[in-house]
């Protein structure tokens, strides 16, 4: 399975890439899709960013599901602000659709507004098989006369993709612990996601 | 005229949650339509129009705009451009735009279409191309576009120093920088528009 984080901008430094690949005990297949690689450990391969169109910050996720884009088979991306928690060799995934984590403690009818585009799904932590041309739609739609819309009426790729209609898996909620919403559980959990809180790498020790 | 603009603006807000009820569900156009005839967006037009105007000094001609999105831009142009004998074309690569400004700007003998800039390979016939859209667009399209024209084609820019948002890919921290980076053989204007919250710079040139 590869490893992959995304690294773009300023607000994470590569602190955030080499703690994440210490934390996963150093894999050989650990990759980090960046517009600048200086300062990553040098276990780490390096995705270069991929040019146009050019994409600011966090949008630069959906790069991975370009049929283009440099890995192929089973794949799961780690955003830089989790903290890992458990080794995700206990993993299990459905590998047949996209997952994503499913924010179950996001309540109300808020949510279900026809003018919200808040969503209950959050891509801290997602599983893809990079061969799949269903994952490859995603980017292939986003790519069309509509993708300055797209920037301009999503926040981020999480609203992008429920609001955009693609099918999609939800993790097992016993994976996932939000710092925010959820700060005491009852479960060992694989990652703990800190949504809208400030993050220093302190916090993912 | 403006309340006139402004009240069609209206309508089209109502026909759009109209649609969101029992068609397409895409109210985030409504606010899409309300910044595109806000003020910031009519005076940067404005400024452009009335600028390029100054410059052009010719009632004649054929207008090209890039990025033109519901077609304030060229609504601006033809208001200082009265007479038939200048054509003014103002395309957006998305779609509903094309559908939008006819409704906005119907009867005002403008030509809206759905075309990418970068499809667009013979400029020849043109003889501006105005483009208030280059904060979205990316810094080797514009040059792309500039070498495509013909020399004697005016060029109108607008960009702006408004980094925050995700889709301003082709931001600039000054009128000036973004003046040389656009490379041109004749620069006739430089100048910045200070708007509340941030600053619209323009090159007008060949």
């Amino acid at each position: 399975m590869n490893i992959i984080c995304v690294k773009f901008g300023t607000k994470y430094g590569p602190e955030f890439v080499n703690k994440l690949f210490t934390d996963l005990n150093r894999c050989d297949n650990f990759y980090c899709y960046t517009d600048d690689s200086n300062g990553l450990d040098k276990g780490i391969t390096v995705i270069p960013d991929m040019g146009r169109p050019t994409l600011k910050v966090w949008w630069n996720k959906l790069r991975m599901f370009d049929k283009n884009f440099p890995l192929s088979g089973k794949t799961l991306f780690l955003d830089l602000d989790v903290k890992i928690n458990n080794s995700s060799e206990h993993l299990y995934v459905c590998w047949n659709k996209i997952t994503f984590i499913d924010c179950h403690w996001k309540q109300g009818k808020l949510y279900n507004r026809l003018s919200n585009y808040d969503v209950k799904m959050n891509s801290s932590m997602i599983t893809w098989d990079a061969d799949n041309p269903e994952v490859h739609k995603i980017w292939e739609h986003f790519n069309t006369g509509f993708r300055d819309y797209y920037l301009r009426k999503y926040k981020g790729i999480d609203r992008f993709i429920v609001h955009e209609d693609f099918e999609y898996n939800t993790f097992s909620h016993e994976y996932i612990q939000s710092k925010k919403y959820q700060p005491d559980i009852d479960y060992d959990p694989i990652i703990i996601t800190f949504e809208e809180l400030p993050v220093a790498i302190k916090d993912l020790i | 005229m403006q309340s006139k603009i402004l009240y069609k603006a209206l309508k089209l807000v109502e026909e759009v949650y109209d649609e969101s009820m029992y068609g397409v569900d895409d109210l985030y156009r409504i606010k899409d339509i309300v910044h595109s005839v806000d003020k910031n967006h009519w005076e940067s037009k404005k400024w452009l129009a009335d600028t390029l105007f100054d410059l052009y000094n010719h009632n004649a001609g054929k207008f090209y705009i890039a990025g033109g999105w519901y077609g304030m831009m060229a609504y601006q142009l033809r208001q200082k451009w009265i007479g038939r004998e200048m054509n003014i074309i103002s395309a957006d690569c998305d779609p509903i735009c094309e559908e939008y400004a006819w409704k906005l700007f119907d009867g005002h003998d403008i030509s809206f279409k759905t075309a990418d800039v970068n499809n667009e390979e013979d400029f020849s016939e043109y003889t501006a191309i105005i483009n208030t859209s280059c904060e979205h667009m990316e810094q080797e399209d514009l040059i792309s576009i500039i070498k495509k024209k013909d020399p004697q084609t005016w060029i109108a820019f607008q960009t702006n120093d408004y980094i925050d948002l995700n889709s301003h890919i082709n931001c600039w921290p000054t009128a000036k920088f973004f003046a040389e980076s656009l490379q041109l053989d004749f620069v006739a204007y430089v100048d910045t528009l200070q708007l509340k919250d941030f600053n619209r710079f323009m090159v007008i040139g060949k």
